[in-house]
């Protein structure tokens, strides 16, 4: 049953192959001038867009950062040392949290996200998180807060599902 | 003009396909940064290109859903799309092949996010399927014709 659509498939891609051998020309023209369009557009934007990046990733280091492994958060976290923020949305929040870290999502709504922020002083030391290494919100608001001038954030990559984890295989032990 | 499927089938492709690579794109074009990482995430590209094509990948979206809504370059932005959908579903493919749980860089817009799965693989493939079809389809609707300039000069 699986191998069902495959050789419909395969008769789709040689009939989109056939065409575009005998459409070449034309094809391959247009293709090239939607590319240089999207090319010199976004280069036009992101030259002037307030969300510029780097067309190189450089990759992203916060001052004094380094790479925070579960021991260095617990030490933190129990020194209070920082303040822990959790970029999540708030229904991931109220499932569960880092105790004490306080809640910024990072897709808030921009006035409020401000005035939560303008709360915060500028030298404190503050470690953001998410989900997981993979999720995207923690760097994000990292990055965000950098612009604001604060001076000393890290980004604690393992996040809520590591010290969940941790936390829990330290109680069974 | 009548009225079949051959005839309004394309112009619902062209519009399904336009409005939903234009909303993609724009979501992607205001926050190029969450996108980079989006790609970093699927670990298939040298960390190095991410911004690169976190820049450049939404604007081909944008201008291939236009001049499909719009009727410039018809082919040529379906054959685009065709082939951006292809790189979307084997990377999909290959991240959960590896079983990471990671975000679709599909459309994330005030923070929501997509999670890879079947679902998305369905879609994209159903998305991959209309634009072969626009290829293909000798009726792809109405277009603008774009006539070359005749500049020969009658000489007396």
């Amino acid at each position: 049953m699986c191998g069902l659509p495959v050789p419909i498939f395969k008769t789709y891609i040689n009939m989109i192959a056939k065409e575009l051998v005998k459409l070449k020309k034309t094809i391959i023209k247009e293709i090239i001038i939607i590319i240089f369009f999207s090319i010199t557009a976004s280069l036009i934007y992101n030259s002037v867009s307030k969300q510029q990046i780097s067309i190189i990733y450089h990759p992203f280091r916060i001052e004094n950062d380094k790479q925070l492994t579960f021991s260095d958060i617990k030490r933190i976290h129990k020194n209070k040392e920082a303040l822990f923020i959790d970029a999540r949305t708030v229904e991931e929040y109220e499932e569960g949290h880092i105790p004490d870290a306080v809640n910024i999502p990072v897709g808030l709504e921009r006035s409020k996200k401000m005035e939560m922020l303008n709360q915060l002083s500028k030298d404190l030391q503050i470690i953001v998180y998410c989900e997981d290494p993979q999720c995207s919100v923690a760097e994000r608001l990292a990055k965000e807060m950098q612009y604001l001038k604060f001076k000393y954030i890290a980004v604690y990559e393992g996040g809520w599902d590591e010290w969940n984890s941790q936390i829990n295989s330290d109680l069974d032990d | 003009m009548i009225l079949n499927y051959k005839t309004v089938l394309p112009v619902i492709f062209r519009l399904v396909l336009g409005i939903v690579f234009i909303y993609a794109a724009i979501d992607k074009i205001s926050d190029p940064y969450t996108f980079a990482v989006d790609i970093r995430n699927y670990r298939i590209l040298p960390d190095i290109f991410s911004n690169f094509f976190a820049l450049i990948l939404p604007w081909i979206e944008l201008f291939c859903g236009l001049f499909l809504i719009i009727g410039i370059f018809i082919r040529s932005s379906a054959i685009i799309i065709a082939a951006m959908l292809m790189v979307f579903i084997l990377a999909i493919s290959l991240a959960m092949i590896r079983g990471l749980n990671i975000d679709c860089g599909c459309y994330h817009t005030m923070g929501e996010s997509t999670k890879i799965g079947y679902n998305k693989l369905i879609e994209d493939f159903i998305y991959l399927i209309m634009a072969g079809y626009l290829f293909l389809a000798v009726n792809i609707g109405p277009t603008i014709q774009i006539k070359k300039r005749n500049n020969s000069i009658k000489r007396i």
